[in-house]
């Protein structure tokens, strides 16, 4: 792999790292919304209703 | 397990044995060959060096072969191959260039995610110590205290389900006293034996929310049920939850870091693959 190929490697990686980090800080996740109130809600394990805001 | 011999501080590994017979022979020799003439021969490898113990009728030898790299004979002789056949035995791996030092940058990335995951998770702090209630108290509300609105909040529910399944309504009021979300939970669990044990579903859940200001909530669980589905069953009675908020999904580090993890070990794959062609050619049977 040349230069080049490697310099695009190392950026996927720092990519991909740096991603990971945003959506982790950012709490995006399997969640259910509602737009109107902005509240989301999701669950994992057991099972159930994602919610419903009144 | 394959013979192995050992000459100048090499270890020699068996790689084929058979007969064979001259041909045709050219080039500068320092014995006579003769046409027709058969031999035995055992060659062992290692490395770019090959032994070979031949048995000749009049004579027996210990053949040293090294492997010449062809793109320097190509190259001599002026020529460049069309396309290369497989991968012989004395060929050793060729690490293409850059190849450790993407190793380790991804290497180092996967460490990254883990060392943030980790430090996400020792973040998490419990707003909400561990209650239980059993289902004759329900409807059961409690408050707690949000202070990271920016993050997450995800209380933990486990019910004693038993072979049966339990669900319970939750409702979360935000600090204002307004109903933030109504929603239900339930959890399943299941256990036997046939043929070894086995269990299905989870004594647990989860319900995780995005809290829209700091300040106090409160939690209410209300209409239990509960009912067996399954032999020596028993139905649920009793709810356990605690809350903790400044959670964050670190599952996202987790699969970049799997990502980075495999692209780190691309090398390594590419240098077993490239061992295990080596010795595709060998007649060797482990179950000999």
């Amino acid at each position: 792999m040349n230069k080049l190929g490697n310099a695009v490697f190392i950026v996927v990686c720092l990519t991909l790292a740096s991603g990971g980090y945003y959506l982790a800080l950012t709490g995006v996740w399997g969640e259910s919304s509602d737009v109107e109130r902005s509240v989301r809600v999701g669950s994992s394990g057991g099972y159930g209703g994602g919610g419903r805001v009144k | 397990m394959r013979p192995t011999a050992r000459m100048d501080g090499r270890n020699y590994t068996y790689y084929d044995s058979g007969n064979r017979q001259i041909e045709f022979a050219e080039g500068e020799f320092n014995w006579r060959p003769k046409a027709g003439e058969v031999s035995s021969s055992v060659s062992l490898a290692s490395g770019d060096l090959m032994l070979t113990y031949v048995q000749a009728p009049s004579e027996r030898e210990i053949e040293q072969t090294r492997y010449v790299d062809p793109e320097a004979v190509y190259a001599s002789a002026g020529v460049s191959p069309k396309w290369r056949r497989g991968i012989h035995i004395l060929q050793e791996y060729k690490p293409t260039a850059g190849e450790a030092l993407r190793s380790v940058v991804a290497g180092a990335c996967a460490v990254l995610c883990f060392v943030l995951s980790g430090a996400f998770s020792s973040n998490e702090a419990q707003v909400l110590k561990r209650q239980e209630a059993s289902f004759q108290q329900f409807p059961v509300e409690t408050a707690f205290k949000v202070t990271q609105p920016d993050a997450l909040v995800r209380v933990l529910i486990w019910s004693n389900v038993n072979n049966s399944w339990a669900e319970f309504d939750v409702e979360l009021e935000d600090p204002e006293d307004e109903v933030l979300f109504e929603t239900s939970r339930g959890v399943e669990f299941y256990q036997g034996y046939d043929g070894g044990s086995w269990s299905e579903g989870s004594t647990t859940t989860t319900l995780t929310f995005r809290p829209t200001v700091a300040g106090q909530y409160t939690l209410t669980f209300s209409s239990p049920v509960s009912q067996v589905d399954w032999k020596g069953g028993r139905p649920a009675n009793r709810l356990r939850f605690s809350v903790f908020e400044n959670v964050y999904p670190t599952f996202w580090l987790s699969y970049a870091a799997l990502v980075l993890i495999i692209l780190a070990a691309i090398p390594v794959l590419r240098r077993l693959l490239h061992q295990r062609r080596r010795w595709l050619g060998s007649d060797w049977e482990d179950d000999e």
